[in-house]
């Protein structure tokens, strides 16, 4: 009983103070989890990764209600401008019938020169294709969850892609679900080429829908139009995929607009690069 | 017997309904919606949630619910871990301090109270996510959002109001 007294004693007050500061309490602990957090990681990734695991199946079907509105309004907008759109496709079909006959001849050649001069064969890149199933970041972070894991092959730092270019690479990679950093996030850092002069930079993104180009030798200017591709240094992302045009300067440095419209990826590929990425050699255009 | 069971098993959905909607806030938020900037704009969604509640009935979502709340949208959106959490617990507690003032009032009143609120969350947002990652966060993003949150308020509301009746309809 007494016992009973002199813990109430000192717990009636205690729940009093916890109540009266509970929210400096909790804004506390949050801090404190983001301290640790940013200390120690890994703790974090895995719950993380447990948790999209988790949500996944959900989240994918409550994605899809907005994916089908999508595919409606650009059903009743293609209706309207069907003839506008047939005209330019059919100008568009020529001028990639002439690309195509470049480029086989260019093949041709490429595989000719490669045979004479026993250039080692490029590592194989295999891919796994995935649905887009959140874009949850806003204003802090850019990222993508994708509906495909480890059990799918996806492991962290492959390249996402989609038809129009480079999406971004994996950080995450739970057993069903993924997550992927866009291009445009703060930590993005991409090592690219300029694609006609060969000059390495290094793409960096600020949470934004423009790029910016860092780490350019120093006296090149990259014209406005040039396209960036990736450089393939570092081994994870194959070299050559598109990413975006130069389209001017800001703060003295040049500004990238990706290829990738940002509200239209529904799917993406996570390309397996490396030397045990490939099942089946690529590259061929026969 | 089998009433009395009843009425606990539906006391209790009652009193989860805020936390559950809640939860659901930021599944919704993290839809891929097909236009450009919505990502930026929807994610603020959850503090737009917990302000409605802590308006008008704070009791339906406790602060330690709110805090998990938040840590689940870290989990999802890839935030810094800790970061939803702190501005759900932040967006509580200064609602709550300037409670005696907005509660029993007009919407216009409350909606106006979200228009000063949402800014001040979000930059406490703006400045911890900063540190987090090292780097200054471009402010046009975190506009559009507050701008979003603020403009769509009223929509939400309308949502929630229905889950507002049905928990008071409980006590």
């Amino acid at each position: 009983m007494a016992g009973g007294t002199r813990f109430r004693r000192v717990a009636v007050p205690l729940k009093a103070l916890l109540q009266r500061f509970a929210y400096v309490f909790l804004a506390s602990a949050a801090v404190a989890l983001m301290v640790v957090g940013q200390v120690r990681g890994t703790w974090v990734e895995t719950l993380r990764t447990s948790v999209t695991d988790l949500v996944a199946p959900v989240q994918n079907v409550v994605a899809r209600p907005a994916a089908a509105t999508a595919q409606m309004v650009d059903h009743v907008q293609g209706l309207f401008r069907l003839y506008q759109e047939n005209e330019l496709l059919r100008q568009e079909n020529d001028r990639l019938l002439a690309w195509q006959a470049v480029a086989r001849r260019l093949d041709g050649e490429n595989q000719a020169l490669r045979t004479l001069l026993a250039v080692a064969a490029d590592a194989h890149t295999s891919f796994v294709s995935t649905r887009v199933i959140a874009d949850p970041g806003g204003a802090f972070v850019r990222t993508l969850l994708v509906n495909a894991g480890e059990r799918d092959g996806v492991a962290k730092g492959q390249a996402a892609v989609n038809h129009e270019g480079l999406v971004g690479r994996v950080i995450e990679a739970g057993q069903r679900s993924a997550r992927v950093l866009l291009i445009t996030d703060l930590n993005s850092r991409i090592p690219v080429v300029l694609e006609s002069t060969r000059d390495h930079a290094i793409l960096v993104g600020d949470n934004t829908d423009r790029l910016k180009l860092l780490y350019l030798p120093a006296n090149v200017v990259p014209a406005p139009g040039e396209r960036i591709v990736t450089s393939g240094q570092g081994g994870m992302i194959p070299p050559g995929i598109p990413i975006g045009r130069v389209t001017g300067r800001a703060d003295g440095q040049p500004v990238v607009e990706p290829f990738v419209r940002w509200n239209r990826v529904e799917f993406v590929s996570l390309l397996n690069h490396g030397p045990a990425g490939g099942r089946e050699p690529g590259g061929s255009l026969r | 017997m089998k009433s009395a069971l009843l009425a606990q098993v539906e006391a209790r959905l009652r009193a989860a309904t805020p936390i559950v909607l809640t939860l659901l806030c930021v599944l919704l938020a993290a839809i891929p919606w097909p236009i450009p900037g919505a990502g930026a704009a929807t994610s603020g969604v959850t503090v737009a949630a917990v302000y409605f509640w802590s308006v008008w009935r704070p009791d339906f979502l406790p602060a330690p619910a709110v805090m998990l709340i938040g840590a689940f949208q870290d989990c999802l959106a890839g935030t810094p871990f800790g970061l939803y959490a702190l501005l759900l617990v932040v967006a509580q507690g200064l609602t709550l301090s300037q409670r005696r003032f907005l509660a029993g009032k007009f919407f216009a009143v409350v909606w106006v109270g979200f228009a000063l609120i949402a800014p001040a969350v979000a930059v406490v947002g703006w400045c911890v996510a900063g540190i987090a990652s090292g780097a200054l966060l471009p402010p046009g993003p975190l506009l559009l959002q507050v701008g979003v949150q603020v403009a769509l308020f009223p929509a939400l509301a309308a949502l929630l109001l229905p889950a507002l009746r049905f928990g008071l309809r409980a006590t």
